[in-house]
């Protein structure tokens, strides 16, 4: 099967597309993909969870996973819902427009 | 299986891409639905068969066809390109370039592991230093060289079986909690998107409510004329 | 007496007036004139009354009744012991003199009050003052540690403070109260200095032993410190700070300040006469029997270290009987009834402070008792006599009033007779300690020549005093209306009078026949173990001759001053045209000038370097504190400008956190790995 040599990259590339989704989150001004890569983020995560638990013969991190999808897809709902709202106000879907936090 | 979790991971690698720098929104959804994919194949290599399902599923069906409808409803504009001088540009490549070279280095060089392991299994591994044992060349160190199936109580009883008993045991608690948590959710969504008070400004192609939408298409919107001219209409309906 | 009978009678002592005092204090508003009387006066009467068993008790005990000292409890013991204050008090004979005319004089004055603030509203306060009063010098003459004996004397400069200012309304009784308290805090320093230059110093012989045994050494061991605040202790350890050294020269100095400041004598003067502002009982309890002659009493009781500090002791006597002389001088031209009786008493007490500087105790204490009498006479008859013309204290005002006020007027002559010093109480008391000024002190004849010269004003005053106010014909419609004091305040001045009378005849006389009660009551406390030598008694002879040249130069002062001011055959203004003599009664008048000279010395300057560090030193704190409140509001609008509301900004923030501390985090496990 698997040797070990392939759990480092299996860990970069978890690494990988975690920074990639923090990169699309800094620069992107779109919410939605914004959202998409807040998404990305998780799944990278998964993926080091579910490679941890092979690697470690513990299913514990495939149970963390499961729940991380959990609750990946709540949120998803409830983050489209707000965005349907601010579009529907009128307002631009920007998220630089969408600064009401400031001082 | 090596090579092919190498090349799973190159596409996975490039399609990430994909979904950050696309100009299109919905080529950034369709580059995460092939991400998922493609996570949910090395799910499956990596003997998380449950989960390749469930990403299947709930990842790939539900949340993804969620973003696709949005974005089709919404019909966002497509933004410029980010200036390369941005600082938050420069920070987030270095982020990439920092944290991939951490982790990846501290996943090579002996950082230990803890795990509180329980299966069953005797031959459970508690505090395995990825590389070190094998780099050293020492045999009997390593219970496990290779990454198989180890022939336990885990692989005989099946990926479904395991999890479930994880799940309904120890884990009972997050389980319950992570349900209240979509329960939450569900009214979040709900109440999000009721209809509200008049004097807001809508956007006609979202419908307050089915039912108005509904109403719509039965009887065609009409303008305010006396009775006289009723007539004609009602008989347009009929 | 045993020390639990001494320690409880001494605590009952102290207990009383303090009770009346809370009583009066916090019940009287509530429960009204009466009870505030009855509380206030009976409080006093009961101390009186422990006063008088404890004097029994010190009378018949066994020849050479010693001193006792009881501990009422262990306040403070601090330093493994170095540093032990506990209310020690000690009961002998001078301190029972002190408490019989505390609280008896007191008592008498406090059944005074009860007429004279009949119509005043805060008669609860009053009398809650006055027995607070009563209680703190009570503490201070009872004391027998160092550090009571000074709470004793701070609390007895507070009351007198807040009985001064009692008619608060008044801004020049508030001024006077301050400039009292004030110039009593100098004093004050000056025991608290003394007292840490005496714990210092003070050291006990050590005693070798040898197994438990005293044995004897070829040369003796140094003494170690003995870092005790018990007066007794003290006193029994007073020759290891030197005969004639400077440092009880200087802590004899520091001393008398103190006493200084307390007995309003010169330096420290000028706050008595301005003191009259106070009601009348106050004057006549506080600025003449008691608080006043708390000084007299302080070098008495310290009188083993007095009696090595010969420089500190005469330089006290000088300063006494100087003061003597200056107040007899200024009271001839003062035309405040009070303000004569003040410099009356200042000179008085200067008598009193030159005799226990020049070592004659008992005689000093003697002049304290008799002058108590005739002091407390004075005022509570010069108290009818302001009730009577309707709050009017100008002589100039009055006038013929012995016809209208026949028992004050007898009584005020008595006191006038003893305070000259003719036939009562002075007459004794007076030529008792001028006698020893004959033989004792630093220039011994000289001092008593002006002590006799002090008798001729003394005499002028006095009767100048009585002549214009009673003597006469009235000067105003208020004086013509005068009619007698109501009986509560007659009796306590008839029962003075009559003590004036008697007393000198029945206690003391200055030659060498007749009682000697006084000498023979104190002497054992002036010549116990630890003191030094006390003043000799002039012989038979000299004693006899000083004794009548004093009364006769007494005779003559009250001659001149009858001529003058009640038959008025004779006008001293053309006397005094001449021109040498036309600056005196100018002097006199203004009080020598002390105030203006002090005004000049001290308040200017003080006040002139206050509103230069005001108007230097208020812009830098000003412009201090507002820069700690500017560069917090800089600072807080300088990290304001990262909240900008827009997300990416705040992803970035933690984009940057996460990889920093991944990096640090990985860099550590590596070190520590």
């Amino acid at each position: 099967m698997l040797s070990q040599a392939i759990f480092p990259w299996i860990l970069l590339t978890a690494g990988f597309l975690f920074t990639l989704g923090a990169l699309g989150v800094l620069i992107r001004r779109n919410p939605l993909v914004v959202f998409m890569c807040i998404e990305l983020m998780l799944n990278a995560v998964n993926l080091a969870l579910v490679g941890y638990s092979s690697f470690l013969s513990s299913e514990e991190g495939q149970v963390f996973a499961f729940m991380v999808i959990v609750v990946a897809a709540a949120e998803v709902v409830v983050g489209l819902g707000l965005l349907t709202r601010v579009f529907s106000i009128g307002r631009e879907l920007d998220v630089d427009d969408l600064d009401e936090m400031k001082r | 299986m090596n090579a092919l979790m190498a090349a799973l991971l190159i596409l996975i690698a490039i399609s990430a891409l994909g979904v950050v720098f696309s100009p299109q929104t919905i080529y950034s959804a369709l580059s995460l639905v092939l991400t998922v994919g493609l996570l949910a194949a090395i799910f499956l290599v990596l003997n998380a068969q449950f989960l390749f399902a469930v990403q299947l599923i709930v990842y790939a069906g539900a949340v993804m066809v969620l973003f696709v409808f949005i974005i089709a409803l919404l019909d966002p504009a497509s933004e410029e390109r980010p200036r390369l001088a941005d600082p938050r540009l420069i920070l987030g490549v270095l982020a990439i370039a920092g944290i991939c070279t951490a982790v990846f280095i501290a996943a090579r060089n002996g950082i230990t592991y803890a795990t509180s392991c329980t299966t069953q299994a005797a031959s459970c591994m508690h505090g395995y230093t990825v590389g070190s044992l094998a780099a050293s060349g020492a045999a009997g160190a390593d219970p496990y060289n290779t990454f198989g199936f180890p022939q336990n109580g885990v692989d005989q009883a099946g990926n479904v079986q395991v999890l479930a008993n994880q799940l309904f045991h120890t884990y009972v608690l997050p389980f319950e909690i992570t349900s209240l948590l979509l329960l939450v959710a569900a009214i979040g969504a709900v109440y999000l998107t009721r209809r509200t008070r008049t004097g807001i400004r809508r956007d006609p192609r979202i419908p307050e409510s089915w039912s108005d939408d509904l109403m719509e298409r039965a009887e065609p919107p009409v303008p305010t004329v006396p009775a006289a001219a009723g007539a004609p209409v009602a008989e347009a309906r009929s | 007496m045993s020390t639990s009978t001494a320690a409880l009678l001494a605590g009952l002592v102290l207990l009383f007036p303090l009770a009346g005092s809370a009583l009066c204090g916090l019940l009287g508003p509530v429960l009204g004139r009466r009870f505030v009387n009855l509380a206030g006066t009976l409080s006093i009467g009961a101390a009186f009354a422990v006063t008088l068993v404890i004097f029994v008790e010190v009378l018949g005990a066994a020849s050479g009744h010693q001193a006792v000292t009881a501990t009422l409890w262990n306040w403070l013991n601090l330093g493994s012991g170095n540093l032990n204050v506990s209310v020690d008090v000690t009961i002998d004979q001078l301190s029972v003199l002190m408490l019989l005319v505390i609280t008896g004089v007191g008592l008498l004055i406090h059944v005074y009050s009860v007429g004279y603030m009949e119509h005043d509203e805060g008669v609860a306060r009053f009398f809650s003052y006055m027995n607070f009063f009563i209680f703190s010098m009570v503490l201070l003459v009872l004391a027998a540690d160092l550090v009571i004996l000074i709470i004793g004397w701070a609390a007895v400069a507070l009351s007198s403070y807040l009985l001064i200012g009692f008619w608060y309304e008044r801004e020049s009784a508030v001024l006077a109260a301050r400039k009292a308290f004030i110039t009593q805090v100098i004093g004050d320093v000056a025991l608290v200095i003394a007292a840490f230059l005496i714990f210092v110093n003070l050291k006990t012989p050590q005693i070798p032993t040898y197994h438990g045994a005293a044995i004897a050494i070829v040369a003796p061991l140094p003494a170690q410190h003995a870092y005790t605040l018990s007066l007794p202790q003290i006193f029994a350890n007073a020759g290891s700070l030197g005969t004639g050294t400077p440092l009880i020269t200087l802590i004899c100095i520091l001393l008398a300040v103190a006493a200084f400041a307390k007995s309003a004598q010169f330096p420290l003067h000028t706050w008595l006469p301005d003191a009259m502002e106070g009601p009348t009982p106050v004057s006549a309890l506080i600025h003449a029997a008691t608080m006043v002659t708390a000084g007299v009493y302080l070098i008495a009781r310290f009188h083993p270290l007095f009696d090595r500090a010969p420089i500190a002791a005469g330089m006290v006597a000088f300063v006494g009987m100087g003061t003597a002389l200056m107040a007899g001088f200024i009271a001839l031209s003062q035309v405040d009834i009070k303000r004569v009786i003040a410099y009356s008493t200042m000179s008085q007490i200067g008598l009193m402070i030159f005799a226990v500087g020049i070592g004659a105790y008992a005689a000093g204490m003697y002049q304290f008792l008799l002058h108590a009498f005739f002091k407390a006479l004075l005022f509570l008859a010069a108290g009818n006599v302001i009730h009577a013309v309707h709050d009017e204290q100008d002589i100039r005002e009055m006038g013929g009033l012995d016809s209208r006020m026949r028992v004050t007027a007898w009584s005020f002559l008595v006191g006038s007779l003893a305070l000259a010093g003719f036939l009562f109480a002075g007459m004794f008391s007076k030529e008792d300690l001028l006698g020893f000024g004959l033989i004792n002190g630093p220039g011994s004849p000289a001092l008593y020549i002006v002590g006799i010269a002090v008798n001729v004003l003394t005499g002028l005053y006095a009767f100048r005093l009585y002549g214009r106010v009673f003597r006469g014909e009235p000067n105003s419609d208020r004086a013509r209306e005068a009619h007698e004091a109501p009986s509560v305040m007659l009796w306590p001045v008839v029962i003075l009078a009559g003590l004036s009378a008697v007393a000198g005849w029945a206690l003391q006389w200055p030659v060498s026949f007749g009682p000697h009660l006084i000498n023979d009551f104190l002497n054992p406390v002036f010549t116990s173990a630890g003191s030094g030598p006390i003043a000799k008694e002039p012989g038979t002879g000299l004693g006899l001759i000083g004794f009548f040249i004093g009364l006769i130069c007494s005779l003559i002062g009250i001659g001149i001053a009858i001529r003058i001011w009640v038959r008025r055959d004779l006008d001293p203004s053309r006397a005094l045209a001449r021109p040498g003599l036309r600056l005196l009664p100018r002097l006199s008048f203004h009080k020598l000038y002390f105030d203006e000279l002090y005004d000049l010395m001290l308040v200017r300057p003080t006040r002139a370097v206050a509103r230069g560090l005001r108007r230097a030193g208020d812009p830098v704190m000003d412009s201090w504190i507002k820069g700690l409140s500017d560069v917090a509001t800089d600072f807080s609008a300088a990290f304001r400008t990262a909240q900008t509301g827009m997300i990416r900004d705040y992803a970035s923030y933690m984009v940057l956190f996460v990889l920093i501390f991944t990096i640090a985090v990985m860099v550590a496990a590596g070190i520590a790995k």
